[in-house]
């Protein structure tokens, strides 16, 4: 009775945001977003225990084909998105085959490098970027409102997010969570390990591909300065905050840092808390101070709660999904998970 | 000053050589000093510190205030900006170690690494935060009006032109070679390098792993304040972490693929391995038309994955 | 024609030949033991017939066909199925979740299917779930289906293991020490069971087993590694008593008194 109310609340909360005026409906948009990012992420360094942190660069890569292709050929929206994903996953295909070879904390770095030279070349090319200002990716009218927008975006999270339970209830995600404790098991379980891995990558940039379109229809734009190292490890932080491994947690974390940047500058009490720096200052506290509370999160998060939010999400979602609150757990990225990623290198 | 240079040696240098060669070194020993404090604290703590280039942003941060008397602090000459950095940035290194590192000692390697790039952020953001972005800061040349020319005049086409910012570069590597090879015959530099082999058995011997730890992270972000000052007048315009990149390439990346192409194992060989990223990056971006935008990365990148593809654990790696 | 047959097999490590020259086969439905000292090889000479190792020599023949090339998850596929000697499972899985993942290969849907969500694969997941649940039961395990496998007990995880590797419903089974860590009596419960798995799966066994009675009791034919060399082969009580075999693991020249018997049950 009373999960289905919970459940009936959250549907309603979650279809009242596309209402709520452009404003709310853009923190809806950016929030889907970086759910997308994060359960594509999850994939493949919650499920498969790979250490990919060059993932802002399939978004790139996504946003970037999407709104080129939608600017110079006149591609349709939905077609546009088709594409994006199909770019994150072919770069991501790469990836992976470079991580069969390069393990562990050397696969973060070629991932990281691989990211962050796309920004500096790929997402710079004047031909696929129109210049200096970014490729322009204009929504077809029909979705100009945010809140129209913002509905596509929540359909496509919600049905990645459908894939990811499947996934994850199906002989694919035991398949990861073999590769990721213990290769030698999986393949003695029969797992074409390789095999797997690379189909863990293609997934994991089909959806942040698809995110990337979404992003460059959003803000009706391309730049490749939207897609920094910096953004590489604020999607590492949101996922290990929320708890890699944990799609509740994922979910969570993803738009926790999504809004933290949007709801800390409304709220009243940390525009007081900027006034208190000296004038000049103020502005920077508003603009950056998220991201100080959000690395501050992170290592707060790694030092009392490895298991992040997914931790103390576990008995709600356990509770809501149907299950006992008591039943043993296994979510989240814990001490043991973190010993099997950085087994390798 | 092309005295400087052999006639003999410039005479079969052509400008196409000679200039991306020396220019290749003076960025390199940036990347490699990143890169050595790199291997540093890859060798004490197993991880990569993400927050190393950092050190350095906030060292010529500091430098930049007591240059030009920002923000209250009081104007002093360039030698004692210099060291005023530096102090800072060996300071930031002690203050992760001791609130990041020291309390995570026991995690797993992987929750560190995370560990570190949450510092480098927090980092970063606190330099945004105080600084802002509205306003370029630039820190001025060494002694802006002398310049020193190799292999033809100064301003001439195939000129390296250089000034006491590039030699300074070169000097300060130096004094470093020096100062870090006497450090390692001390009691206190074969301690570290004692924990970094074995630190149960370093501990079972009688040193302070905590101690050392402590010193290493000092060490490291002594390091990375050098690169941070010693590239900020070559840079010119600093922004808030300027030495991580963001927006664009900077010398933390170089730093780690210099560190991954030693193999992670040597300090020397870290630094040099920064030197030799140096040159491989300047010859591509001489050679590189302008038109391919980030070929020195692309080039860079791509010889970082050949080189890891052949051999995982780095060109001297030793098999985990 | 042998279920398994191992020809000339050579490996090297760097400095150490791990394994040299070394040939065994195991007929149908036999039981085969293969013992030695530590570090003889015997765990690597699995490795080879599994595919974790390619060998520097020699061939694997699985049922006549050449599989040294083949990778692991194939052979597996071919029915080839083994446990290992640290026990291996995913530790942070229920053992429900392991014997469902174990029957990877006869999942009866694709990938794509699983991750659509397509009607079969909700049929054939139910079918997995059936299956470990009668492998529970067979190993009195149905108490733990819903334990996290690092919680188990030593002996209940041995257990599960040999479960885990039924799920993948071989024909040949490689058993790496499977009676590591368990006293006399639980020692002869295996053996029993071991015999009962044969009968009622029609499989064929290869162990590597340290525990004499335990061999003696289950293998019909039993190799001998020593060094990475085949040292002897025979019928066990044969074994045993051949005073190289003692010498061998008792790493020295054969005493002389040693040399006119042996006694089975005291030798450990």
């Amino acid at each position: 009775m009373a999960r289905g109310l919970i459940w009936a609340l959250l549907v309603a909360a979650l279809v009242s945001v596309g209402g709520l005026g452009p404003n709310v409906a853009r923190y809806g948009i950016t929030a889907a977003i970086y759910v997308l990012v994060g359960l594509s992420l999850n994939i493949v360094l919650g499920y498969t225990g790979q250490l990919s942190l060059g993932h802002q660069g399939l978004v790139g890569v996504g946003a970037l084909f999407a709104a080129y292709l939608s600017k110079a050929h006149g591609l349709p929206f939905g077609v546009a998105m088709v594409v994006g994903g199909a770019a994150g996953a072919v770069l991501a295909l790469l990836i992976g085959f470079v991580g069969l070879r390069i393990r562990g904390l050397y696969l973060a770095l070629v991932t990281l490098v691989i990211g962050i030279t796309l920004q500096g070349s790929l997402f710079e090319v004047p031909a696929l970027t129109g210049g200096g200002a970014g490729e322009s990716a204009n929504r077809p009218a029909v979705l100009l409102s945010n809140g129209h927008f913002y509905f596509v975006c929540l359909a496509v999270c919600l049905v990645a997010l459908y894939l990811d339970v499947r996934l994850t209830s199906s002989k694919v995600g035991r398949a990861l969570a073999a590769i990721k404790a213990d290769e030698r098991v999986a393949a003695a379980y029969g797992v074409n390990v390789v095999g797997y891995k690379l189909l863990a990558f293609v997934l994991s940039g089909a959806l942040a591909g698809v995110a990337g379109a979404l992003f460059a229809f959003a803000s009706q734009q391309f730049n490749g300065n939207d897609f920094s190292f910096g953004l590489a490890l604020t999607f590492v932080l949101m996922t290990v905050v929320g708890g890699a491994g944990s799609r509740a947690g994922v979910v969570v974390g993803s738009v926790l840092f999504a809004l933290l940047h949007s709801l800390l500058a409304q709220l009243g009490a940390f525009k007081d808390f900027a006034r208190l720096f000296p004038r000049s200052v103020t502005p920077n506290v508003l603009q950056f101070g998220p991201d100080l509370i959000g690395a501050f999160l992170l290592l707060l998060t790694l030092a009392l709660n490895p298991g992040g939010l997914a931790q103390q999400l576990t008995p709600l979602t356990r509770w809501m999904s149907g299950g006992s609150v008591r039943s043993a757990s296994r979510r989240g990225i814990g001490t043991h998970e973190m010993e099997v990623l950085s087994a390798g290198g | 000053m092309s005295e400087l240079v052999h006639p003999v040696v410039l005479a079969s240098l052509g400008g196409a050589v000679g200039v991306p060669l020396v220019r290749g070194v003076v960025s390199g020993c940036v990347y490699g000093l990143v890169a050595t404090g790199l291997v540093l604290i890859y060798k004490s703590n197993g991880i990569f510190n993400f927050a190393q280039a950092e050190f350095g942003s906030v060292a010529g941060f500091v430098s930049l205030a007591f240059l030009k008397g920002l923000g209250g602090f009081p104007r002093v000459p360039y030698p004692v900006a210099i060291v005023l950095g530096l102090v800072a940035g060996a300071l930031v290194g002690l203050v992760t170690e001791r609130l990041v590192i020291h309390p995570l000692f026991s995690a797993p390697r992987a929750t560190l690494l995370v560990a570190t790039a949450g510092t480098a952020l927090f980092l970063i953001s606190a330099q945004a935060l105080i600084l802002g972005v509205q306003v370029i800061h630039v820190f001025p040349p060494v002694a802006a009006d002398t310049h020193f020319s190799a292999f033809g005049p100064v301003g001439g086409p195939h000129a390296y032109t250089f000034g006491w910012t590039e030699i300074d570069i070169l000097v300060a590597v130096a004094l470093l070679v020096a100062l870090g090879a006497a450090f390692f015959r001390t009691r206190y530099g074969k301690a570290i390098l004692a924990i970094s082999q074995d630190s149960t058995a370093a501990s079972i011997v009688g040193i302070d792993v905590n101690k050392m730890s402590a010193l290493t992270w000092t060490i490291a972000g002594l390091l990375g304040g050098v690169a941070g000052v010693i590239y900020a007048p070559a840079k010119g315009a600093l922004t808030p972490g300027y030495m991580t990149g963001i927006g664009e390439v900077g010398p933390l990346v170089f730093g780690f693929i210099a560190a991954v192409l030693g193999g992670m194992t040597s300090l020397p060989g870290a630094f040099v391995g920064g030197v030799l990223v140096g040159i491989i990056g300047s010859f591509a971006g001489a050679h590189i038309p302008t038109s391919v935008p980030g070929g020195e990365q692309i080039v860079v990148a791509g010889v970082l994955l050949v080189v890891l593809l052949v051999r995982p654990t780095g060109l001297l790696g030793k098999e985990t | 024609m042998p279920v398994v047959e191992v020809e000339g097999l050579s490996l090297r490590f760097g400095g150490l030949q791990a394994l040299s020259d070394v040939s065994l086969k195991v007929a149908e439905w036999e039981i085969v033991g293969l013992i030695g000292p530590n570090g003889a090889g015997k765990t690597t000479a699995f490795n080879c017939i599994t595919g974790f190792y390619r060998p520097d020599a020699g061939r694997v023949l699985y049922r006549g066909s050449e599989i040294t090339r083949l990778a692991t998850h194939e052979r597996v596929g071919l029915g080839i199925g083994r446990t290992f000697q640290n026990v291996g499972m995913v530790k942070t899985a229920t053992a429900l979740e392991n014997l469902k993942a174990a029957q990877h290969v006869h999942a009866g849907y694709s990938a794509m299917a699983g991750i659509l969500g397509a009607p079969d694969s909700l049929a054939a997941e139910r079918t997995l779930t059936d299956r470990a649940e009668d492998i529970l039961e067979l190993l009195d395990l149905t108490d733990v289906r819903h334990a996290v496998v690092a919680s188990l007990p030593y002996g209940r995880l041995k257990l599960l293991e040999l479960g885990c590797a039924l799920a993948t419903d071989p024909d040949l089974l490689l058993l790496d020490e499977p009676s590591s860590g368990m006293g006399p009596e639980d020692a002869a419960e295996l053996g029993d069971r071991l015999l009962a798995l044969r009968r009622e799966f029609g499989l064929t066994l290869l162990l590597i087993e340290h525990h004499v009675p335990l061999v003696a009791k289950v293998c019909d034919y039993v190799y001998v590694l020593n060094f990475g060399r085949l040292l002897a082969e025979g019928d066990p009580e044969a074994i045993q008593r051949q005073p190289e075999v003692v010498a061998a693991y008792l790493g020295g020249e054969v005493p002389r008194d040693l040399a006119r018997s042996t006694d089975p049950g005291g030798a450990s």
